[in-house]
């Protein structure tokens, strides 16, 4: 069964089992049921490139992108923590 | 999918007719109630349930609440048990360890009879304006433990027989700093339930009740039957989201969704313990926004009631943000876990979606939900009241869906009461309420925009008014992008201490601007704090996040925005790659291509 999994990416099946590819390129990216995520090209950037009002997210977090690493087709953009950031802690911790 | 014997017209219409009762309870509320939160922020719910406490026709605000006062009927009956309760008795409950999520939501309860038979339950809630906690208006930064929290009711009768118990109202009522204004609004929601009796009533006397009970529960068997069979059309799979709060202490909130043929598991393992601060969110709170998120997301044309519920399942561990234990406190759970819960309830659906071709055009970027405030203190007239600033809920930019934007200031449940009537009831004047120039997140669909507002005193008697700052703290709590859109802007809730406004005012300029406005900023965490003369607050609340790749964005679309001042000319060349000529904006196609084709290749050559 086919299926789509992002604007531009899509679960399907073939004869030699079930992939995940870009629809744009019809790239494979890995099997089905592994972290497609990991097979993107991966781009990083300053909160501030989603708008200036990001400003208060600089060196908390950072503007994380995904995109096919065929094409460059953009499947997923999410802010993401600082690797650099002392990160959260629970003080029950 | 209808499978009864019932006429499916007759089906049809009485379906309908129930749910309009409980439109005709919430008109009810509105136009009887006590205060500013529910005659015109509708902050309320008004529903119908079964005689054991099933939904039976949920009203169209707050899903959580439907849940939970479906929660409060069936303690009610648990309380009293059926020989106790009569067909004129009207119970009050707001105890948040046994159904509602924190105690300023009163819920009150009718039994409905019919020929000594209890056919149907009528419930209500309404946020009340106090409830003698130990911050005015209830929601409370300081409160470590529930006996903070307020007065805690776990059902009682308010009205015995038909006949107002007055000691009753009175001690509850003397124990909030309003008690004129929480009767009124303890009033508004009896009112709202004779509506509900008198209607239901009627019908069972047109229909009989051999008819009325064989349609709620083909109405429940149904919305179940086609839920589920939606549902098994989704693949079998595991879809995830975390958010952050910011409270003295940074909590994470981490759910995955299993859908496992047709039923959806919501599971919140890996959520931190409680907090001290009442952030806490009790279990059937959580599972009132999961519901929530179902019946707006995959079940909103269906009539809405249990069968909504059956196929979810909700696991929370105890002694989580999202399984409060006794005696954590709670106050603050609705706008802040509460939203939280909803907001990952809905990202994991809507990931779910995605994997549909027939669903994934009813997909919506979700949002986290913003900041807001509560002001208290003696009004122009002399008076003491405690009172919201505006429902900014109401205000939020809702996300952009797959083929079309956000709406701007779309809001939540709630309405938004205007400036010139909060103006007038309190001691405020507000400096501006505009949407927030290039605060929605970017997308082929950008989110709805936000809304800035900023406020000062306005003769005050007291030089100075109470706040509370409330919501959900952090950097997380706007509208979060989905599939390549960018996330919204961030909330904010800023007080500008000794600003120049007074002096702006004076000198006929217009305090719209803040770095004019100027003063020295600080950001209001979960707070108690002073509005002091020549103060003002600034609130920026959450814009919707957008759908798709920003690049893909209609040119035309976005020259439109900036025209309209939603974004800057800046933001549509970094963001969305157009280049505008001139004062009307004309769009340079070829250099807007090229400006797209680069800006992608610049991405993808830092990238790895």
């Amino acid at each position: 069964m086919n299926y789509p999994l992002r604007e531009h990416l899509q679960a399907y099946t073939d004869s030699t089992g079930s992939w995940i590819r870009c629809t744009k390129c019809l790239h494979v990216l890995c099997p089905l049921g592994e972290d497609w995520k990991r097979s993107c090209k991966k781009g990083l950037f300053p909160p501030t490139k989603a708008g200036p009002l990001m400003s208060v997210l600089l060196g908390r977090y950072l503007l994380q992108k995904l995109y096919c690493p065929s094409c460059g087709t953009l499947f997923d953009s999410a802010m993401v923590e600082h690797p650099d950031h002392p990160g959260r802690k629970h003080p029950n911790e | 999918m209808f499978s009864s014997s019932i006429d499916p017209v007759t089906f049809v219409v009485l379906s309908h007719r129930l749910h309009q009762i409980t439109r005709e309870m919430g008109i009810t509320l509105e136009r009887t109630g006590g205060t500013v939160t529910t005659t015109q922020q509708h902050d309320y719910n008004a529903s119908l349930y079964r005689p054991n406490g099933e939904i039976m026709a949920a009203g169209e605000t707050y899903g959580h609440h439907v849940v939970c006062a479906g929660l409060a009927v069936r303690c009610i009956l648990e309380r009293f048990g059926r020989d106790e309760i009569d067909a004129d008795d009207v119970f009050l409950l707001n105890d948040p360890y046994l159904a509602a999520i924190h105690q300023p939501d009163m819920y009150v309860i009718s039994p409905i009879h019919f020929k000594g038979a209890l056919v149907a339950w009528s419930a209500t809630f309404v946020h009340v304006n106090d409830v003698g906690a130990m911050t005015p208006g209830g929601d409370s930064p300081e409160a470590t433990e529930i006996f903070h929290e307020g007065i805690r009711i776990p059902g009682i009768k308010l009205i015995e027989r038909g006949k107002l118990r007055r000691d009753v109202f009175d001690t509850i009522t003397r124990m909030t700093r309003q008690p004129e204004a929480v009767g009124l609004d303890l009033k508004c929601e009896i009112a709202a339930n004779n509506v509900a009796k008198s209607r239901v009533q009627a019908m069972y006397e047109q229909y009989g009740p051999e008819l009325l009970d064989a349609v709620s529960e083909e109405m429940i068997r149904y919305s179940e039957a086609v839920l589920r069979k939606r549902i098994q059309e989704f693949p079998d799979g595991e879809w995830r989201e975390t958010l952050t709060i910011e409270s003295e202490e940074v909590c994470r909130l981490a759910l995955t969704l299993r859908k496992e043929s047709d039923a959806l598991i919501f599971d919140f393992t890996g959520t931190d313990r409680q907090a001290r601060r009442g952030i806490n969110l009790p279990v059937h709170g959580t599972t009132g926004f999961c519901f929530g998120a179902v019946l707006y997301g995959l079940a909103y044309d269906l009539p809405k009631n249990h069968g909504v519920l059956r196929p979810l399942k909700v696991i929370a561990p105890e002694g989580t943000i999202v399984n409060v234990r006794y005696p954590g406190p709670v106050s603050m759970s609705t706008t802040s876990s509460g939203f939280g819960v909803g907001f990952l309830a809905s990202s994991v659906l809507m990931q779910m979606l995605g994997t549909s071709e027939k669903w994934k055009n009813e997909i919506v970027a979700p949002n986290a939900s913003h900041r807001n405030c509560r002001h208290s203190g003696v009004n122009q007239y002399g008076r003491y009241s405690a009172f919201i600033n505006m429902a900014h809920g109401a205000l939020d930019g809702s996300g952009a869906r797959s083929d079309k934007d956000g709406v701007d200031s779309g809001g939540s449940y709630m309405s938004v009461p205007n400036v010139e009537w909060m103006e007038l009831q309190y001691p405020l004047l507000y400096l501006f309420r505009r949407h927030a120039q290039d605060s929605a997140g970017g997308g082929k669909f950008r989110g709805g925009v936000g809304v800035e507002s900023a406020h000062m005193l306005h003769d005050a008697p007291e030089g100075k008014i109470r706040g509370v700052a409330y919501g959900v703290a952090g950097l997380e709590n706007s509208g979060h992008g989905i599939f390549g859109g960018y996330p919204g802007a961030p909330s904010a809730m800023v007080l500008l201490e000794e600003t120049h406004a007074e002096q702006l005012i004076s000198a006929q300029r217009a305090p719209v601007d803040l770095a004019a406005i100027g003063g020295r900023p600080r950001t209001l965490p979960y707070c108690n704090f002073e509005l002091k003369k020549g103060d003002v607050l600034y609130m920026q609340v959450a814009s919707g996040g957008g759908y798709g790749d920003p690049l893909e964005r209609d040119i035309e679309l976005v020259r439109r925005d900036v025209l309209n001042g939603i974004v800057s000319r800046k933001t549509a060349h970094d963001i969305y790659g157009v280049v505008l000529m001139g004062e009307r904006a004309q769009v340079d196609l070829a250099a807007t291509q090229e400006l797209r084709r680069s800006l992608r290749e610049e991405e993808l050559k830092g990238s790895q």
